[in-house]
């Protein structure tokens, strides 16, 4: 309760009286005023999800008090959803952290011990020195990151250049990797650059929609008013859903298809099969623009190596591709008849042909769109691929309407996660520290000797809880996610990790969840509003944001602990003798004085920061470091993307200020422009003009279209454990729900987790809606509740729970199966049976 | 906002604070005026059954229920849920009756309705075997002017709840012209098959619900007998005219249609 | 908490101190007294249980006619209160 709200409410008391007592009141502010509207709007974008809403953020005495959809934001027009509606509450839990805590015991660090209070000097001091002791003992190899794609820009860059120069080891990695590294994967392999080629505005421009193991009428619903505003008004529009089990999205499906688990694969294959048997394809495009390959086959299921799984694969975690003739890969996927998709995914013949004839029509306009169903798949790489070749096939690529597009699901998937190189393998702007040329120009770009970043890639999201828990990788910083809750298989990896021994695990976050509550020190962090920031979203526009708010008690934002704590280390503490010798200049320094105190970072001074209103902002850590950090860091990183003798074009940025001043722009920004439409003459300035289609991203500036067979899933029902498990998201919640469910009508609206089951399952089990269960695996089990009626409607077989829910972790019953190429975990796959609590 | 006095309230706990609270004024007052004025609310209220109050599954028309209902409370005792409660002294709702408050605990619609089964009356009619039958109230988008989705946002957090989704609540889309390119959906409340559980009203994220359900007879329209819907009496004669074998003659129109009129239909 | 608008009639000659007792009391503010001895009130405390006791005091003033409750609100403090923010 408000005081302002009280006030009004005595005024509104004060004048009834007044009026019934016949008199009138003099000094009483009039009502409308007593609430007031001296809000000082500024432009951010959401906080949620990958679609990148653009929002106003309306602040008064210090408190974000209300927001509003940008009535001018392209995204979203001034729309949100339900989740956007209460941004503003996001940041005020009851339970926010304001000081660091640490488990201790009589006064001292004690991994058994229990949280208190302690300052950030000391919570600095006791994770430098385990830091350092696990550095002493092991190496580089021996500490960690895992990051985010809530990351805001700046903070992913310096946390990355912080670990693979400072600390010389690339054992960091984003969620993203359980969220979109499948897809990142396929971009890569098929062109050789990240990202989709298409935008928005492709919702407008398609004849027909294709949605593939996405749920956008709940995951992304503004973009879902948009495509169902095209179904509806534009004549001949169609529909096409595909997933495991009946979603909100099959509402508007014109041709709704719920197919078994994994058969994707053999339904993408028998697409292209039809398209090529009935000689549909582009053979212009195809003979001009095209490679044709096989990948490597039998690779395994990203497990442990000791797992049978894995020691049963011929070609464990092979990538490799090999060029083959147009009518190879003709024969390849004409195994893959219309009856034999049919049989293998359960789905109508009738439908699959009518799914195959719309792609096949020349004269319709496709977007497909995929999300987790894709994406979290033991063949994620494969499934997005095969997807690629039928666009390829027919040439339905890289102009407006013809579009297929991985959709994100987080808000900084690719503007952080992806684009400044927070993943194990990679470096800024699609640069990857397996190639040499890529780290000379890295480490040259930021002044340190060559040698500096290791050639291997570092300790992926999975492998790290593994080296966790195998006490190989001893300290640990976890930041801006909630990774506990969120990684699969916590009873076997996750959990055993965080409390082995031998190792120190750091949280930083604003709340206390539950990956926190698992650390030994906890960092109180600063979120969303209360920093400068910047997020790209899924059409590849990034969107910047000023400091609204000041973080409550001690709570500091990520950059500011990265780059505080990159204090803590000599750089003789962190580099051998023989790199020292390169760069002698550097001796004695600390490691933020060679990162960021390197005469670019800090080459901006402190500014005064206003908007075009001229309303002044704060800038905490521009307060505490003495120079512009944030754009410091946004410069140095456009030497990675934008400066002229760049290795891979095709990111091309606009200036820090430029993006400060614009509700968004999609790279490659050229000449003040963005690009909308990649890859095509016209559209985007690296094709020349008579070059129509460049797929610049490859040497010969050709797509792969790559053949990929059908392999099963890791894990599927037998008879001990009888219906498929498959996890994912509600509208109502985002993720890990450690904001949503801080909001009192979110949780009302959507309390706790429940199991989604076919009533005949029920039946079958005796039981009724609404009882209690169990979920069990052969990892673990979960009590929650049985719902067979509701907004999912899953097939006899197959049981689909929520993950939002803190107090039913259903990653305890999760298998840590991943893509062998991707290393994305399969979290819509594994076997299950569910009995009575 | 604030509001004046009414025997309205927002939830049953709030409406016993308020009873005591007018009981106290009128004591404390003693003057005439305030006294009969706080007397006359107290009178008003205890004549109809609040619009809030909803009764269990299978209860039926109000006096029928008064009369059957025994007060034994067994009902209340057998639902598995906070929802149902028994109407104390000095509530709106006649004393020892079972009733609920959709935004406090809403029904939550048990496939073996334990409240009828334990009632021993027939207070609660026993024939109510299928709980998609009950009828305990309908549900009404009252407010189109703070409903989010009708402001064009994805909120539709009442259509999602909905144990009938897709049949009690569907979302109508149509077009959103102010933005030019989303779509607006519109929850809309089907009576024939809502059964006025209250997830909606407890899930709207409003502060005050945009949707609300009320007994019956408060929530329902009626169109009037001398006018019938001509595409529904169509339908319901199997598709055929009321007033068959009527002729139209031929449209004369050049045989090459002109691009004007593509796609036009007569 | 709860917030109550009240007009309280008083005799006019005696109106004066009529308003200082109730400014004395807890929560309880006069927004006007007028000529002919009518005063505006509100009264703003945390639980209507409160509330009842200062109602009672009113009684107890000398020179107040009669009260007559004109408006009310209360709220759950921890209930579904309406938030302006």
């Amino acid at each position: 309760m408000s005081i302002t709200r009280r006030d009004f409410i005595k005024t509104q008391a004060a004048l009834a009286a007044a009026t019934a007592a016949g008199t009138t009141l003099s000094g009483t502010t009039d009502a409308k005023a007593a609430i007031g509207d001296d809000i000082r709007w500024d432009k951010g974008v959401c906080r949620f999800c990958g679609t990148g809403c653009g929002v106003l953020v309306g602040t008064k005495q210090g408190r974000v008090v209300a927001t509003q959809g940008d009535p001018d934001a392209p995204v979203n027009k001034g729309l949100n959803c339900i989740k956007g509606y209460f941004l503003s509450k996001i940041m005020y839990g009851q339970d926010r952290l304001t000081m660091p805590l640490l488990r201790k015991k009589n006064g001292v660090f004690d991994k058994d011990g229990t949280f208190e209070e302690v300052s950030w000097d000391e919570a600095f001091d006791v994770m430098a020195a385990k830091w350092k002791e696990a550095l002493k003992k092991k190496g580089p190899t021996s500490v960690g990151m895992f990051g985010s794609g809530q990351w805001t820009v700046w903070e992913g860059y310096a946390a990355a250049k912080f670990m693979k120069a400072g600390l010389r080891t690339n054992n960091i990695d984003p969620n993203a990797r359980h969220c979109m590294a499948s897809a990142v994967g396929a971009f890569m392999r098929a062109f050789g650059i990240d990202e989709p080629m298409g935008c928005y505005d492709d919702l407008e421009h398609a004849d027909a929609f294709v949605l593939w193991g996405a749920n956008m009428a709940e995951m992304h619903p503004i973009l879902w008013s948009r495509l169902t505003d095209t179904r509806l008004t534009k004549p001949g529009c169609e529909v096409h859903v595909l997933s495991t089990f009946e979603h909100r999205c099959f509402e508007l499906a014109d041709n709704d298809i719920i197919f078994t688990p994994q058969s994707d694969l053999a339904i993408l294959n028998y697409i292209a099969n039809y398209i090529i048997e009935n000689k549909a394809y582009d053979q212009d495009f195809v003979e001009k623009h095209v490679n044709f390959t096989k990948t490597a086959t039998d690779i395994g299921y990203g497990l442990r190596p000791e797992h049978p799984l894995q020691k049963a694969a011929k070609n464990p975690n092979k990538g490799k591709l090999t060029k083959i003739t147009f009518d190879e890969y003709a024969a390849s996927v004409a195994d893959y008849t219309l009856e034999k998709a049919s049989e293998m995914s359960g789905v109508p013949a009738e439908k699959l042909e009518r799914l195959a004839k719309l792609y096949a029509d020349p004269n319709k306009k496709i977007a497909s769109y995929w999300t987790m169903g894709f994406n979290q798949h033991t063949r994620g790489v494969w499934v997005n691929g095969l997807l690629y070749n039928v666009h390829l096939l027919m040439g339905k690529i890289s102009e407006p309407g013809n579009s297929p597009f991985s959709l994100t699901g987080q808000p900084s998937a690719c503007g952080t996660a992806r684009e400044v190189g927070t993943f194990a393998h990679r470096l800024p702007a699609d640069l990857v520290v397996m190639k040499e040329p890529h780290r000379d120009f890295a480490e040259k770009t930021w002044n340190l000797p060559k040698g500096t970043i290791p050639p291997k890639p570092g300790f992926h999201a999975v492998l790290q809880h593994r080296m966790l828990k195998d006490g190989k990788l001893n300290a640990y910083w976890v930041q801006c996610t909630n990774n506990m809750q969120a990684a699969p298989n916590m009873n076997e990896e996750g959990y055993p990790g965080y409390r082995n021994p031998d190792n120190f695990i750091t949280v930083s976050d604003p709340y206390p969840t539950v990956t926190a509550m698992a650390a030994d020190l906890i960092l109180p962090t600063a979120m969303w509003m209360e920093k400068e920031g910047a997020y790209g979203n899924a059409e590849r526009r990034t969107q910047f944001w000023r400091q609204q708010v000041d973080a409550p008690g001690e709570a500091k934002s990520d950059i500011w602990q990265v780059v505080e704590f990159s204090k803590r280390f000599k750089i003789e503490e962190v580099w051998p003798e023989e790199l020292l010798a390169q760069k002698p200049e550097h001796r004695g320094k600390t490691v933020y004085d060679v990162l960021f105190a390197n005469g670019v970072v800090n080459k901006f001074p402190v500014q005064q920061i206003t908007d075009n209103a001229g309303n002044v902002y704060n800038n905490s850590e521009s307060k505490d470091f003495g120079f512009y950090l944030q754009k410091g860091i946004f410069e140095e990183y456009r030497l990675f993307n934008s400066a002229p003798n760049i290795p891979k074009k095709g990111h091309e940025m606009a200036d820090f200020e430029t993006y400060h001043n614009s509700r968004g722009l999609r790279w490659p920004v050229i000449g003040g422009k963005e690009t909308l439409w990649r890859f095509r003459e016209g559209y985007d300035p690296h094709v020349k003009s008579g070059e129509s289609v460049k797929f610049y991203g490859k040497p010969d500036g050709r797509a792969n279209i790559i053949f990929a067979p059908f392999e099963p899933a890791a894990e599927s029902p037998d008879a001990e454990y009888d219906l498929w498990l498959s996890t994912g998201r509600v509208l109502e919640h985002w993720h890990s729900g450690s904001m949503t469910r801080r909001v009192p009508e979110l949780y009302r609206a959507y309390p706790d987790a429940k199991l989604y089951m076919h009533p005949e399952d029920a039946k079958a089990r005796g039981l009724k809606r609404g009882q209690e269960v169990k979920v069990q695996t052969r990892r673990g089990e979960v009590a929650t509740r049985v719902e067979t009626r509701g907004r999912n409607k899953v097939p006899k077989g197959l049981v689909y729970m929520p993950w939002f829910d803190a107090g039913q972790l259903v990653n305890k019953l999760t298998l840590d199966a991943t893509d062998p190429l991707s290393k994305e975990t399969d979290f819509k796959k594994c076997a299950c049976r569910v009995v009575r609590a | 906002m604030g509001e004046p006095v009414s025997p309205q309230a927002s939830a049953q706990k709030t409406a016993v604070s308020r009873r005591r609270f007018l009981a106290n004024i009128a004591r404390a007052a003693g003057g005439a005026g305030a006294l009969s004025l706080v007397v006359g609310l107290f009178a008003r209220q205890a004549q109809s059954l609040p619009a809030q109050a909803l009764r269990p599954p299978g209860a039926g028309n109000e006096d029928q229920f008064l009369a059957a209902c025994v007060r034994c409370g067994l009902c209340v005792r057998d639902c598995p849920f906070p929802t149902l409660g028994l109407a104390d002294i000095g509530e709106d709702v006649p004393v020892g009756t079972p009733y609920f408050v959709a935004r406090r605990h809403p029904c939550e619609m048990c496939d073996d309705i334990p409240c009828v089964k334990a009632c021993p009356t027939g207070a609660l009619d026993p024939n109510l075997t299928n709980i998609d039958e009950a009828d305990m109230g309908l549900a009404v988008l009252v407010d189109e002017e703070t409903c989010l989705n009708f402001q064009g946002l994805r909120c539709d957090v009442c259509h999602r709840v909905c144990p009938l989704i897709n049949e009690a609540i569907t979302l109508q889309s149509s077009h959103n012209t102010r933005t030019d390119k989303h779509a607006i959906f519109i929850p809309t409340v089907h009576s024939d098959k809502c059964t006025g559980c209250g997830k909606c009203e407890r899930a709207c994220v409003l502060d005050k619900a945009a949707i609300r359900v009320f007994p019956r007879h408060l929530a329902k329209g009626r169109i009037g007998e001398h006018y019938r819907l001509g595409w529904e009496e169509k339908q319901k004669h199997g598709g055929e005219s009321l007033a068959p074998g009527l002729v139209d003659l031929p449209d004369r129109l050049p045989s090459q249609l002109p691009d004007a009129l593509k796609g036009w239909k007569p | 908490m709860s917030i109550t608008g009240l007009v309280i009639h008083a005799a006019p000659d005696r109106a004066p101190s009529v308003q200082g007792a109730l400014e004395a009391l807890d929560g309880t503010e006069v927004h006007k007294v007028t000529d002919d001895g009518k005063l505006v009130v509100t009264v703003d405390l945390a639980d209507d249980g409160q509330a009842a006791q200062v109602f009672d005091s009113f009684r107890t003033i000398p020179g107040v006619l009669s009260t007559s409750l004109v408006y009310t609100h209360f709220e759950e403090q921890d209930g579904e209160g309406e938030h302006v923010s």
